[in-house]
């Protein structure tokens, strides 16, 4: 489904990115992992399109498509589907005209009609209950005034609506509690299938309890320096990443 | 530098040669001269106009005796259709009676206001340039020189009206560029609510002159909700003055949307007269191409337990500019003051320019007060959050914006105004054109 290919990429004429090589088919699960700064957040918005950092050298192809040449929002609607580290709030805009609006580019890029005011209603009701959101949360403000928990929950909640072929999920677990946890998680393996494919972007290993993945990969200066199953994720929470770096360093 | 088509002593006689009915006492007039002979016009070296250059203004040959009809069929396009009012329509200051409701709710009394004077109106006797509004400025003084047209509005005291007033100004000239100088005078009565919705229209691409002063008496625990609609077009021109005096338990509400126009200058003074009074005062600012909008307001707690709040916005594009300049000042017996503001503005091109400065001036100690002004682009993460679900950039941008508008809007108590307001807003927004590559 994606590959990507000796990925290089900059911020600020900053080198990030340094030769990522990755392969995930649909139906699976990738976890990458990385002491800070190792480039992992860059992949992401690569990923999904932010134009602030340059493609300096590679190619990245998602179901025969060029992901480079396309926008944001056309890899949005594309199937491509960003799970931000940080949300962002959006005074004004009600979650509800939000996913109206972006259900519909989805749709119009599909060929659909604009979908009916009742099927959506339903939809939101629906794929609110799989992330426990409150109901009344719709007609608030995106983000505006949400607690951690409940900004992450708000991502899940569009990644249901949008049903995304490749969902990117940066530092989803970062300041959340048990409970907010293991909501998100939950979420996310409800929405898993054998057509689609997520990566996971996590610091720590208390995520991938939670949602297990079939392949582990560490970044490193902008490389994947390790790729393995999930022991090598404990041994990671075990040994921390300061082994890693020195294998890596003294090549 | 351009050379002025009027100098002021001409300004002066403009009006003065037809030996019209003014609407100024001569007492009060004769007064105004004096302080206009004596008065220089604003520049940029006086504080309150270092970012308003009044040269527009006087850049034209104004006529007097501008001709234009209003058919009722226009005039129908210009209400606010899906609002009950009571219709009361000035073309080019004229009150035109043909066009106008005759009868209003049981309590109101309105009028062109040289009725209110030949008639020795004992409430227009008391309370015309009670507030000294001829001194605010050389277009307040000149107005209360010049001015033969304006409204008066009476409400009796504990009157509920069971519609809004609408009052619809309109410019129009088959030639020539109109010059109106027009005067308000309201009073409330105690107990008494009253909506008062004012636009402003133009069937013209002359450049135009409307000179408003307004001067607003909320008697006890009476209610003034008042919502300005400015729309003259590119090249109207307008200078508007109001001045509020509140007495106890009074409330007071503004809201000015400005669409457009070449130079609009709203100075919006309110004085609290006794204790627990409220104003509520809201601002749209959305200019482009060449406009330049500026709102002042200068809001005198002078008595304790009075509230006051204010947000405007502005967005603006092109070569516009816009200004916000806002005063609140907090006497020093005026304990358990509360008086919020906010201005808020987006740069939608490199070359538009925002001035904003909120100016607090507290001397009371038990005072709730905050400020905070912001000018910036559009938020990049927001706009990037949008797109990162599909919406285009346009559209997120759009969205954007009309949010940003949409908050002030949440001020304004009658819904089916601010509803009316926020289908205009979208529809100016969705016209405008997508500049991608300068907000980088």
């Amino acid at each position: 489904m994606l590959t990507i290919n000796n990925l290089h990429a900059s911020v600020d004429g900053k080198k990030i990115l340094n030769g990522i090589n990755l392969e995930v088919k649909k139906g699976e699960v990738h976890a990458i992992m990385g002491p800070n700064g190792s480039g992992k957040s860059t992949l992401a918005s690569v990923l999904a399109g932010r134009e602030k950092f340059q493609v300096t050298a590679g190619n990245i192809d998602f179901d025969g498509i060029d992901l480079l040449e396309l926008s944001s929002e056309v890899r949005s609607r594309e199937g491509i589907f960003l799970a931000f580290q940080y949300p962002v709030e959006i005074p004004g805009v009600s979650i509800t005209n939000f996913m109206k609006a972006a259900v519909n580019e989805h749709r119009k890029h599909k060929g659909l009609e604009p979908i009916a005011p009742s099927a959506f209603l339903r939809l939101m009701k629906e794929k609110k209950a799989l992330v426990e959101m409150e109901a009344k949360l719709s007609n608030r403000s995106v983000n505006e005034g949400f607690s951690g928990g409940e900004k992450k929950k708000n991502e899940i909640f569009q990644m249901a609506m949008l049903e995304p072929k490749l969902a990117v999920l940066d530092e989803t677990d970062s300041g959340l509690d048990i409970d907010a946890l293991r909501i998100v998680a939950n979420g996310v393996n409800k929405l898993k299938t054998s057509e689609n494919a997520s990566i996971v972007i996590t610091h720590y290993q208390r995520l991938l309890d939670y949602i297990v993945p079939d392949i582990i990969h560490v970044l490193y200066n902008g490389r994947i320096v390790k790729t393995g199953g999930r022991e090598l994720a404990l041994e990671l929470e075990e040994k921390g990443y300061d082994w890693i770096k020195k294998e890596d360093d003294g090549k | 530098m351009t050379q002025n088509k009027f100098t002021k002593d001409e300004l002066l006689t403009f009006f003065s040669a037809e030996n019209k009915k003014f609407v100024a006492p001569d007492d009060i007039r004769t007064k105004a001269i004096y302080r206009y002979n004596t008065s220089r016009f604003p520049s940029k070296n006086d504080e309150d106009w270092k970012h308003t250059s009044i040269e527009p203004l006087l850049m034209h040959k104004y006529s007097t005796n501008v001709s234009g009809r209003i058919s009722n069929e226009n005039i129908e396009k210009l209400a606010i259709s899906d609002l009950p009012h009571y219709k009361i329509i000035f073309v080019n200051g004229k009150f035109c009676a043909d066009l106008s409701d005759s009868c209003f709710a049981k309590g109101i009394e309105i009028k062109p206001i040289t009725d209110a004077r030949e008639s020795n109106n004992s409430v227009f006797n008391s309370f015309f340039e009670k507030t000294n509004i001829s001194e605010t400025n050389i277009f307040t003084t000149l107005n209360s020189v010049q001015a033969t047209e304006g409204m008066f509005l009476e409400v009796a005291d504990n009157t509920q009206i069971d519609k809004a007033l609408h009052v619809i100004h309109v410019i129009s000239s088959d030639s020539g560029k109109p010059f109106t100088q027009f005067r308000n005078l309201i009073v409330v009565g105690k107990n008494s609510r009253i909506e008062l919705f004012q636009t402003y229209h133009s069937f013209t691409d002359e450049a135009s002159w409307t000179n408003v002063v307004t001067e607003a008496f909320i008697s006890k625990n009476a209610q003034l909700s008042q919502m300005i609609l400015q729309g003259e077009g590119n090249h109207g021109m307008q200078t508007n003055h109001q001045s509020v005096w509140q007495e106890r338990d009074s409330r007071y509400d503004c809201n000015t949307v400005t669409f457009c126009g070449k130079l609009v200058r709203n100075e919006l003074k309110i004085e609290f007269l006794d204790e627990n009074c409220s104003a509520n005062l809201s601002g749209i600012s959305l200019a482009d191409k060449k406009q330049h909008i500026d709102n002042y307001t200068n809001i005198n707690h002078a008595k304790p337990h009075c509230e006051s709040n204010q947000i405007y916005r502005a967005i603006a594009d092109d070569f516009s500019s816009v200004v916000f300049l806002g005063r609140v000042n907090v006497a020093k017996n005026a304990q358990k003051s509360l008086a919020n503001q906010a201005n808020n503005n987006i740069l939608m091109s490199e070359t538009a320019k925002i001035y904003s400065k909120p100016q607090l001036e507290i001397y009371a100690d038990d005072v709730k007060c905050s400020h905070g002004s912001t000018t910036g682009r559009l938020n990049d993460e927001a706009l990037f959050y949008l797109s990162a679900r599909g919406i285009s950039k346009d559209g997120a941008r759009k969205m954007l914006l009309k949010a940003f508008i949409g908050e002030v809007l949440k001020q304004v108590k009658n819904q089916k105004y601010s509803q009316h307001i926020e289908n205009l807003v979208s529809k100016r927004i969705d016209a405008t054109k997508e500049k991608g590559e300068c907000h980088k």
